[in-house]
């Protein structure tokens, strides 16, 4: 029984827009249409580099970047990526391997020139950061334009928790303005979504301050046993052909 | 014709059967793919007590509550758990309705685990098989005793003989009882199930899959669809998918009607036995039974 398990899903415990890693993800509106030339970096080096065009030719609002998929492209692929999406479109990078290190950028085709509009170092106005935390704990998010703080609190996964378990696909939402956060706390269900809508440029960085490794899902399968006393069930009636 | 009678009485035709019915052990096995999940069972089968009575009108050996002992008897579920994954919501909804943007799932596993348990109910359900059987009168050449003389052949117990074989009029396999450990049995599936897919990783990430999958008592209990009555889940996958009682029947009534015989008289029957001298073998000819309600009586020509 041979089953590879997303370790690193299971094991990361700091997130941040600057380093995306596992289970987080930002999505970016396109700010115009145009030709961007997307980079991605391991460290400060180049490894890879995709085109992405956003026209009125296409429709479709939202192109998904999975950015570990660079790092393993072969060297006859480099650069030969190219997405495609609609006026105002969003683009959704993630990162399906959690490989650390990895930097994106976007660059918008102006004039003959690059401008770049995009770098997941500093995320800026309108966009989104997305984390998911598995490991139950406590954690602690920072912004890098402010100096409070925010607790979190993921909860150990238990029976009870189960009737909340709809609220998996509703992400408990946080603005990141100039003061930083507008929370000071916030309670998680583990693998729920947290989700930071920034208002001003910024960073995010959250990381795990005390795991919880008390608690016990013991979910049962409760079986019911209708029999109140022996009452033979007939299971084969055998008649012979022959006969 | 001379003619010869031998008789057995209602008691010691239950001796014989008690003796014949000691001999008989057999294994079964079989699988299915049910869709969600697979089964398979490994079963040794043997037969103990029951109740046989002769009867006239019509001649018939009745056999009642015969136990069929199903011991080992271990069932091997398999599974494919869905995927693990996270994300997958709806994060920029649409203001006209649906979705502008959903995130990527990011699955836990690399593919849908399929994962295995084997649980071992050997001994915990309970089976009776009753029948009705005609005596059925056969010859059989031995191919051993090619080439010997009649009394090689009985020195060397390699001689033709006159055989009685109980042939199934009708056979009723009934399920008594399923233990009451069978539930609780299938309550460790689960945490099996769990370490098999899990094993070797902390408790917190058990727990957490668990509770990202809904529970693996409701997961589990939907895959099986294990109905409220786990007793007839059990009979149902057993006796009806498996078909596990279909094969004990078809077994027995083969076995019974055509393997073993439950008696057999020699040919040439030794009528004086050696001693100081050789032994006076008769041959016989045109065996036939008669069942009254206290006695089996076998009759033959000899000479």
């Amino acid at each position: 029984m041979a089953i590879k398990i997303n370790k690193t899903a299971f094991s990361h415990t700091s997130f941040s827009n600057e380093d995306l890693g596992s289970l987080s993800y930002i999505v970016h509106q396109l700010p115009k249409k145009g030709y961007y030339n997307g980079k991605i970096y391991q460290g400060k080096k180049v490894i890879d580099h995709f085109e992405l065009t956003c026209s009125d030719e296409f429709k479709t609002r939202q192109v998904d970047i999975d950015i570990c998929s660079f790092r393993n492209t072969p060297i006859s692929e480099k650069g030969k990526s190219g997405f495609k999406v609609g006026p105002e479109g969003y683009v959704v990078f993630f990162n399906s391997q959690g490989t650390s290190g990895l930097r994106v950028r976007l660059d918008l085709l102006e004039k003959e020139k690059f401008r770049n509009t995009f770098d997941n170092t500093k995320l800026g106005k309108g966009d989104l950061l997305v984390f998911t935390l598995l490991r139950p704990g406590s954690y602690r998010a920072l912004a890098s334009n402010a100096r409070s703080g925010l607790n979190l609190e993921v909860q150990y996964p238990t029976e009870k928790l189960l009737t909340r378990r709809q609220d998996l696909n509703k992400p408990v939402e946080i603005e990141v303005g100039k003061k930083g956060f507008n929370i000071n706390s916030a309670k998680l269900l583990p693998g729920q979504g947290l989700l930071f809508r920034f208002q001003e440029p910024s960073s995010v960085i959250t990381r795990l301050a005390k795991p919880v490794d008390e608690g016990k899902f013991n979910d049962k399968l409760k079986l019911v046993r209708k029999k109140s006393k022996k009452k033979p069930r007939r299971q084969v009636h055998w008649v012979n052909p022959r006969k | 014709m001379p003619q010869i009678n031998l008789a057995a009485s209602e008691n010691a035709f239950r001796a014989i059967f008690d003796a014949y019915r000691d001999t008989i052990n057999f294994s079964a096995s079989n699988a299915g793919d049910f869709g969600p999940f697979s089964a398979a069972y490994s079963a040794g089968i043997r037969l103990e007590g029951g109740t046989v009575d002769l009867e006239n009108s019509p001649d018939q050996v009745k056999i009642s509550e015969l136990d069929v002992v199903i011991d080992p008897l271990s069932l091997t579920l398999g599974i494919d758990i869905p995927s693990v994954c996270v994300g997958g919501f709806c994060i920029v909804p649409n203001p006209f309705g649906g979705c502008l943007v959903r995130l990527p799932r990011i699955c836990l596993f690399e593919a849908d685990p399929d994962i295995s348990t084997t649980i071992d109910l050997g001994g915990l359900i309970e089976s009776e098989i009753s029948g009705a059987f005609d005596m059925k009168v056969s010859y059989f050449n031995n191919p051993d005793r090619a080439g010997l003389t009649d009394h090689q052949a009985h020195f060397a117990a390699k001689t033709n003989e006159w055989q009685l074989k109980l042939d199934p009029r009708w056979l009723d396999i009934d399920l008594i009882d399923i233990s009451d450990t069978v539930g609780n049995i299938l309550d460790s599936v689960i945490d099996n199930l769990v370490d098999g897919l899990l094993g070797g990783l902390p408790g917190w990430v058990k727990d957490a899959v668990r509770w990202i999958l809904g529970g693996m008592a409701d997961l589990i209990r939907g895959i099986l669809d294990l109905a409220d009555d786990v007793d007839e889940w059990l009979s149902n996958l057993l006796g009806t998918s498996l078909g596990l009682f279909d094969f004990i029947a078809t077994w027995v009534a083969d076995y019974f009607a055509n393997r073993e015989p439950v008696f057999s008289i020699e040919d040439p029957y030794p009528v004086i036995k050696a001693g100081s001298l050789i032994p006076v073998l008769i041959p016989i000819k045109n065996l036939s039974t008669d069942i009254t309600d206290v006695e089996l009586v076998v009759s033959a020509d000899i000479g």
